[in-house]
């Protein structure tokens, strides 16, 4: 097993060794890094910074500066007096050329001015080693090289800079007697051989200040009393005194506070860490940036996932720095075969897809890490970016996110590279809290990812996504993740483990000099949820005013509370279990005061609290209310009256009414009210076992229920002729018509062809196709699920009026509904003609509405068909042998339409040439009818 | 028309078939010339409605017959948008206001104002009022309804308002005491049972008394469900039969069913079950209060005297209830698990005695 890992993490394990075997800290390799990029830039103006920096360093800093400076040195030194030399023979005036200023000041190792030269011949020597440098794996060789540099130098500061004063550098051979007046004070004499010589005046003083301002500032601009440079100096030392008094102190401290906690062993590892700490931190520095982890092992969150997200990266390799990766794997694979599964299971690699894609690709592009705040999770993505040789770059919320500047920032970060600074490293892009990107930013994500699936990447090289992208989130079911997710690698975080998070706090407890033992420190991930930063933050505040953290102070605190919500789930268990014997941990310092704070929580008092707080914390009173009717008649619990279940009811009666209240005047004062039904509930149905509780849907699901019948309700009644419609309303529709309504539509129909039906047959079809009409019903082709037609009744009222398990109506047969559907389509055509002309004839019947008729506004009119005025007459019909004949109405043949009155009334319009049929909608169609007789 | 019930119903007020004498007297009220806002009141399917058209046929004469459906539009003050339907002729307008929900006050203010504020053109040939219409008045927001009461005074000159509803114990008694109330109640089962007969020999055919009487009986006094049950029973067989099977609706056989269920067993399981079946009337659209009724009308069968005492209250109070609150459901299930308790106990001392 052991083995196997090995192998598997093989690169994971070299990389760790790399990191972990120098104790070189990146933030050390930082700050030298930082040194050198300005020398690049060779700015003169840079020199101040470069100064600036100096004082950020640890006071054995020098040593560090002149690292690299010390083997070139002699020859240095050599070549500049020599070019003194050449030089004082010219007039040697005011040194006006900064190098001649630095030749001066370089004996005194103390004047920062000397840097420039000697950072300018460090990158000469140490060009090659700059990567080494930088790069976090670090190789022993190099580290090795600066430990011995380092070490001699150390020698050298101590033994001979004290040495080296400016005497010895002192250049004896220079000229110092002129023949002719030099420029500046100078003083004239006659020398031994009579003539007139001057020598040159240098107060010393001056001579002082000068070196002292040398190489500072070329061209000083002074806008302040004292010199910023000067200020800068007295800071520096007021810093290191203070530093040097803290480091006392601390030590003190320390060693008191080792005394009492019994400590051996790691002492002096300790110490040293400490005064490392204490002095390469400044003071206000927060905790959760102090001890941040800055190394992959330092890292609290779970190694599975530290390790899946280390290997996905590492996948990246291929394309990324051309390493053969994915060869390797591949072997494994091939190797693996069989014990794959087992593997995957034991290691949890199934979150990662190891296959490569033909860019030689990991097949997921993202990384989605998600989990609640305060894990890590961007400390993780940060480290181990840097860890596998990537340069961060960071997109959070904090930025404008909008489509432009998103993709613009994205292709930089994925396409680009840095040039400028010497950081040649490839980037690796974070898009940090990626859950508050709006909806069109993550689509581009997405087309950038998919693109490449594509293939046609390759045409357009810049296309193609070859560079990590790690996105971190809170929640990874925003709606607007939703496609991501699919495509990314998610990785969820769990809570960090308490002890290891206790442990992490306890060193810092202790170099902190804060006493805690761990059980207080248990205490407190526990009430902060293993939120890291809140237990840090939390510590800090409590080291401001106390030196000693207790149980008794985190219980009683109130800071460090998270305002957390909790899941319906869990509230409803809470509500429905009884609680299990514990002590309780926290609680209110009003409780503290009565000196009752030891209750057991299965009081009753503890009970109804918790429940109470339980309910509070999840907020949607609505849905834990509406959980707990759905669930609490499957709790098991005593009650043979039944009288609890009529108390409970009661108070859920009580909170409905209280709610119509407040929903209908706008009055949230009753609101408080609300969350104590849960307590009710609590203390009649909770048992010891909880019960399996569903999810609260049957109220959604009977609203919807209800919406729909009621929607078919309405569309039946919209369209019913209003003499119908005008005796009805909703309410009476449902209840009194229409469940005999549906009796009357399924008459017995003899299933032959209506035109062999009785008069009697006729009369009754008819009746029932008017009735149809009038309440705006008719059938409808449908395909059912099993692939039949059915025909099933349009607005489907049917389906209000049916209940489940009640006695099966009588259907009518298929046949009979396609004549009925056919009959009402075409019926309701006619009827709309004839109410037309019946309105009008009706009309016309009574005096007072002949009157009524003008009145009809223009636009209430409605298109009668006119005949059109070619009198039949005209058209004299004649027969094949040129005999008129009695012409017969051109009635469409006995259609099987029946209802002799139905036709009758058609009669009107059909006896006209030119009629239009218009069947709802749009129609163009004019028909007319034609005779073969016309043709012949 | 189509249904008998629509076929067959009177047009006028003299050709009513039951309350003749109230017939008369509003037949004398619109020959005055004049007459109050109404507010007609009564159970459903006694013919409020055939009442108010009768009248307005006897004002207007058969104009009031040419309706037409119009939809209306309007914005409420937060910016909703809603569509109402009106039935109107050119002398009356009528609109239900409750199809709006908790708008309907914008109903009231929009659409009354507008039509009040016309006057009629020909004052000559015409009289001077238009009709408003309004149903189920009982389901009137008290909101609306008090936007109600000025503009009932307001416009007195150009319009009468005829109010419609079942109980006018919602109507507030402002607006109550600004109308003349018209009560109809129900007819009697023998005013049915003729009805029915004297329907059937229009249509020519015979109905047997007994078979008329059963089904005035199982109307519950209402006239329309008694005349489309006779219908129903003619298209299910005919000629009628005197024992013929006369079907009710499903929902109220799924009502009786429920209430069987509740009196067969009391325990929680069962209340779950019955929860079930009480969300699918809710979902068929029956309103809460009709399965309240409905449920108490079938358990108080199985009750002994000072029992159903105590359960008719318990009824009340929690009906009361429902009407103030929001989810039926709540309510329903406390009634079912109230009685469930009470008659748990009787039965249970029933037991306790017989020892």
């Amino acid at each position: 097993m052991e083995e196997e890992f090995d192998f598997d993490y093989a690169d994971e394990l070299d990389a760790m060794e790399d990191f972990e075997a120098p104790s070189y800290s990146p933030q050390k390799s930082k700050r030298t890094l930082c040194f050198e990029t300005p020398k690049s830039k060779t700015g003169k103006e840079d020199l101040n910074d470069s100064i600036n920096l100096t004082p950020l360093e640890s006071p054995a800093d020098p040593v560090n500066g002149s690292l690299f400076h010390s083997p070139s040195k002699t020859p240095k030194t050599r070549l500049s007096r020599s070019e003194k030399r050449g030089r004082s023979q010219d007039e040697f005036t005011l040194l006006s050329d900064d190098e001649d200023i630095y030749e001066m000041s370089l004996p005194s190792l103390d004047v920062p001015a000397r840097k420039r030269p000697r950072l300018s011949d460090a990158k000469e020597i140490k060009g090659p080693d700059d990567g080494d440098d930088i790069a976090p794996p670090v190789s022993p060789s190099a580290e090795d090289k600066i430990l011995a540099i380092r070490t001699k130098k150390n020698v050298v500061n101590g033994n001979e800079s004290t040495q080296r004063n400016i005497t010895q550098d002192y250049d004896f051979e220079r000229k110092r007697v002129f023949r002719r007046i030099p420029s500046g004070d100078f003083v004239g004499t006659t020398g031994y051989e009579g003539q007139k010589v001057y020598m040159k005046i240098k107060d010393e003083i001056e001579q002082d200040i000068e070196f002292s301002n040398v190489g500072k500032s070329v061209k000083k601009t002074q806008l302040l009393a004292v010199s910023l440079d000067e200020l800068k100096d007295q800071l520096e030392i007021e810093r290191q005194q203070k530093l040097m008094e803290e480091a006392e102190r601390l030590t003190q401290e320390i060693h008191s506070n080792l005394r009492e906690d019994n400590l051996d062993g790691s002492e002096a590892d300790d110490e040293d860490e400490i005064t490392d700490n204490v002095q390469s931190d400044s003071k206000g520095l927060l905790w959760v940036e102090k001890y941040a982890p800055v190394q992959y092992t330092d890292l609290l969150s779970e190694e599975l996932i530290n390790r899946t997200l280390l290997h996905w990266l590492k996948l990246w390799d291929h394309v990324v720095f051309n390493k053969e990766v994915s060869t390797k794997l591949k072997d494994k694979n091939k190797k693996k075969g069989n014990d794959k599964d087992f593997k995957k299971k034991k290691f949890g690699a199934d979150l990662l897809e190891e296959e490569l894609d033909k860019f030689n690709r990991p097949v997921q592009k993202v990384a989605l890490l998600n989990g609640p705040p305060g894990l890590g999770k961007t400390t993780l993505a940060h480290i181990l970016a840097r860890h596998a040789g990537y340069n961060m770059v960071e997109i959070n919320a904090s930025d404008d996110r909008s489509v432009d500047v998103f993709k613009t920032k994205i292709e930089a970060a994925t396409q680009m590279k840095s040039v400028l600074e010497a950081d040649p490293r490839p980037n690796c892009l974070v898009i940090d809290e990626i859950d508050g990107a709006p909806q069109p930013a993550i689509n581009m994500l997405l087309n950038l990812i998919k693109k490449t699936d594509e293939g046609s990447g390759k045409k357009k090289e810049g296309g193609i996504l070859l560079r990590p992208i790690i996105c971190i989130c809170n929640d990874q079911y925003v709606p607007s993740l939703r496609l991501l997710r699919q495509n990314a690698m998610v990785i969820t975080f769990p809570q960090t483990e308490p002890a290891k998070l206790a442990s992490r706090l306890y060193e810092v407890t202790r170099k902190e000099s804060l006493k805690a033992d761990m059980n207080s420190l248990l205490a407190l991930c526990e009430k902060t949820d293993n939120d890291i930063r809140s237990c840090l933050n939390t510590l800090q505040f409590i080291h401001r005013h106390c030196k000693e953290l207790s149980i008794r102070l985190i219980q009683t605190m109130n800071v460090g509370q998270k305002d957390s919500q909790r899941s319906l789930f869990s509230v409803w268990n809470d509500i429905f279990t009884l609680p299990r014997p514990k002590r309780n941990r926290f609680l209110n310092i009003n409780d503290l005061k009565n000196e009752e704070w030891k209750v057991n929580n299965t009081s009753d008092a503890a009970r109804f609290q918790n429940v109470l707080q339980a309910t509070y914390s999840s907020g949607e009173y609505e849905k834990v209310i509406q959980g707990l009717f759905e669930n609490y008649l499957e709790c098991k619990y005593k009650d043979p009256k039944m009288e609890g279940l009529n108390f409970a009811l009661d108070w859920l009666c009580f909170v409905d009414r209280t709610n119509q209240y407040i929903a209908h005047k706008q009055d949230y004062c009753l609101l408080p009210y609300i969350p104590y039904v849960t307590v009710t509930f609590h203390m009649l149905f909770a048992s010891n076992q909880a019960p399996r509780i569903q999810y609260p849907h049957s109220q959604y699901e009977a609203s919807v229920k209800l919406t729909k019948s009621q929607n078919l309700v309405t569309a039946m009644m919209t369209d019913m002729i209003p003499s119908v419609r005008k005796y009805l309303d909703q309410g009476k529709t449902v209840l009194e018509v229409l469940p005999p309504l549906m009796d009357i539509i399924m008459p017995t129909l003899r299933p032959i062809n209506t035109q062999l039906y009785s008069t009697r047959e006729k009369e009754e079809l008819a009746q029932l196709i008017r009735i149809m009409i009038a309440y705006n019903m008719t059938y409808l082709q449908e395909k059912s699920p099993d692939g039949q037609y059915i025909y099933s009744l349009d607005p489907k009222v049917d389906e209000v009026v049916k209940f489940l398990g009640m006695k099966q109506q009588r259907q009518l047969t298929y046949a009979a509904k396609q004549l009925i559907a056919r009959e009402t389509s075409e019926r309701s055509v006619g009827e709309e003609v004839s109410r037309n002309r019946g309105g009008s004839t009706s009309l016309s019947s009574s005096n007072q509405s002949k009157t009524d008729e003008a009145f009809i506004p223009n636009h209430k009119r409605r298109l009668d068909p006119k005949a059109v005025s070619v009198a039949p007459e005209e058209v004299i019909v004649r027969d094949f042998f040129g005999r008129i004949i009695k012409r017969k109405t051109p009635e469409a043949k006995p259609k099987q339409t029946a209802g002799g009155e139905e036709v009758k009334k058609k009669k009107n319009v059909l006896n006209t040439d030119v009629w239009f049929h218009f069947k709802g909608g749009f129609s163009n169609a004019v028909r007319r009818n034609v005779r073969v007789q016309d043709f012949l | 028309m189509s249904l008998w019930v629509d076929k067959h119903r009177p047009n006028s007020l003299n050709k009513l078939d039951f309350h003749k004498e109230q017939a008369a007297h509003l037949k004398k009220l619109v020959n005055s010339g004049d007459f109050p806002h109404l507010i007609v009141y009564g159970p459903s399917g006694v013919g409020k409605k055939t009442r108010i058209m009768c009248l307005l046929r006897e004002l207007y004469g058969s104009g009031v017959e040419k309706l037409r459906i119009e939809q209306h539009n309007f914005t409420t003050p937060s910016k909703k948008k809603m569509d109402i339907s009106t039935i109107s002729s050119n002398y009356h307008i009528e609109v239900n206001p409750s199809d709006v929900g908790n708008n309907d006050r914008v109903v009231i203010q929009e659409l009354i104002k507008t039509v009040a504020q016309t006057n009629q053109l020909e004052t000559s040939s015409q009289k001077s009022f238009k009709v408003v219409i309004l149903t189920e008045v009982d389901r009137l927001s008290v909101d609306a309804q008090h936007a109600l009461r000025r503009t009932m005074e307001k416009y007195m000159a150009t319009c009468r308002l005829i109010l419609c509803c079942n109980s006018t114990s919602k109507v507030i008694p402002a607006i109550r005491s600004r109308c003349l109330g018209v009560r109809v109640a129900a007819p009697s089962i023998e005013q049915i049972g003729q009805i029915l007969q004297s329907v059937c020999k229009k249509e020519g055919l015979s109905l047997p008394l007994e078979l008329a009487t059963k089904i005035a009986k199982k109307s519950n006094r209402n006239l329309r469900r008694a005349l489309l049950m006779c219908e129903a029973c003619r298209v299910q067989q005919y000629p009628f039969r005197p024992d013929q099977e006369v079907t009710e609706p499903d929902w109220e056989l799924y009502l009786k069913e429920t209430a069987n269920l509740i009196v067969e067993q009391q325990s929680p399981k069962r209340l779950l079950e019955v929860r079930a079946r009480l969300y699918e009337l809710i979902t068929h659209c029956i309103p809460a209060d009709v399965i309240m009724r409905g449920l108490l009308q079938e358990l108080v069968k199985n009750c002994d005297g000072e029992l159903k005492l105590e359960v008719v209250q318990s009824a009340a109070y929690y009906e009361h209830r429902l009407q103030t609150g929001q989810k039926a459901i709540y309510h329903l299930e406390a009634f079912v698990a109230k009685f469930m308790a009470i008659y748990k106990r009787f039965f249970e001392e029933g037991i306790a005695d017989l020892f």
